[in-house]
């Protein structure tokens, strides 16, 4: 081999190396917004179809945290219905994940009612439910609005919440959130990146 | 020497590939599966000019509330517009509208829906809807359920809608 194919050789294995050095410290991009340093959060203890959850509860897993209610016929299935979809996908790891749904809808939603409504989607999902301190103050600790509307001459009433999922890391750290309207791929695209971690 | 040099070579190639394969296996081939709602080829339904397509239903247990869903095509002359919808399977019926107010999710009753002279209104996830509240029995996926829109114009057009699995 002589000098110059030497150094041509040399020069594509340096480019390669640099390329893979790029590729493995650049930290991979996240469909959800990053929260860096990921923050701690408070604990809470809610009441379940099965008794008393902690937050806490899950630590070691990976906890995607969805504030809802039962009578939510649009955005909260279409949300749940995506990670479901993006658990399945996972595949093994999916053990690794928990999705933690907490119903803002106090005056309705009863631990058995968010059960029921949960199972149609998933028998691991975990669903809560509290009173109005309780609900108020988890969801002022997670920066989560919500607002029961009045009701109308029927009784009927709506409620308005933010429709943001909160991904927590095994030490129970806020870490990313995705906004409303990201599809099953691009949720699964973020969980493959979690749970290598 | 000359052996060496390949061999490392080789292993430069493949930590490179292994390094890149993650983060880029999805460059290039995006799949969209928000297309929305499938169109079918013909309407479900048709009454004074108006096309009824894809309607259908998320399922749901007695007590529950879900949504309803479709598409209304004006083929007629004049604007329609959907006053109200009613549901045999639910206590109550309504039209909602969801809005996004930021990262919060709002749903309002919609007084109505205006359908243009050739014209069409989705009604979908994340948008108009109608709320199938209340249930009065459960509502499972591979049935059908029936519901009334009233227009202005049109009337009374009668629906069945397909109940899908959530």
């Amino acid at each position: 081999m002589n000098r110059q194919n030497l150094f041509f050789v040399v020069l594509v294995v340096l480019l390669i190396v640099g390329i893979a050095i790029f590729q493995l410290t650049m930290p991979p991009t996240l469909r959800g917004t990053v929260i860096e340093p990921p923050k701690p959060m408070p604990n809470f203890t809610l009441q379940s179809a099965n008794g008393p959850v902690s937050l806490s509860d899950f630590r070691g897993k990976i906890v995607v945290l969805y504030f809802g209610y039962t009578s939510c016929p649009d955005v909260c299935p279409t949300t749940l219905a995506s990670l479901r979809q993006a658990l399945n996908d996972l595949g093994e790891k999916a053990d690794e994940v928990q999705l933690v749904f907490v119903a803002v809808d106090w005056q309705k939603d009863t631990p058995e009612r968010v059960a029921s409504y949960l199972d149609a989607f998933h028998p691991d999902f975990v669903g809560l439910s509290g009173t109005q301190e309780q609900i108020d103050a988890v969801t002022k600790d997670f920066f989560i609005f919500y607002q029961i509307n009045p009701p109308d001459e029927n009784g009927y009433y709506t409620v308005d919440h933010t429709a943001t999922m909160q991904v927590l890391d095994r030490e129970g750290r806020l870490m990313l959130t995705w906004p409303y309207g990201l599809t099953a791929d691009e949720l699964l695209d973020d969980l493959k990146v979690l749970v290598r971690k | 020497m000359k052996k060496t040099l390949f061999g490392f070579v080789l292993f430069a190639v493949l930590l490179a590939a292994c390094a890149s394969g993650e983060p880029m296996h999805d460059m290039g081939m995006q799949h969209d599966e928000s297309a929305g709602m499938q169109m079918d080829d013909k309407p479900a339904m048709s009454a004074g000019g108006l096309e009824i397509y894809g309607p259908k239903a998320m399922a749901g247990k007695i007590g529950q509330t879900t949504g309803g869903f479709l598409t209304i095509k004006n083929t007629g002359a004049a604007a329609d517009r959907l006053l109200s919808a009613s549901c045999g399977a639910a206590m109550m019926t309504q039209v909602h509208e969801t809005v996004m107010d930021g990262d919060v999710m709002k749903m309002r009753e919609v007084e109505a829906i205006e359908i243009p002279a050739g014209g069409m209104v989705e009604l979908k996830h994340g948008g108009y809807h109608i709320m199938l509240m209340d249930l009065k029995q459960d509502v499972k996926a591979g049935e059908t359920t029936a519901c009334t829109l009233k227009f202005e114009n049109a009337g009374e057009v009668t629906v069945e809608l397909k109940v899908m699995s959530r």
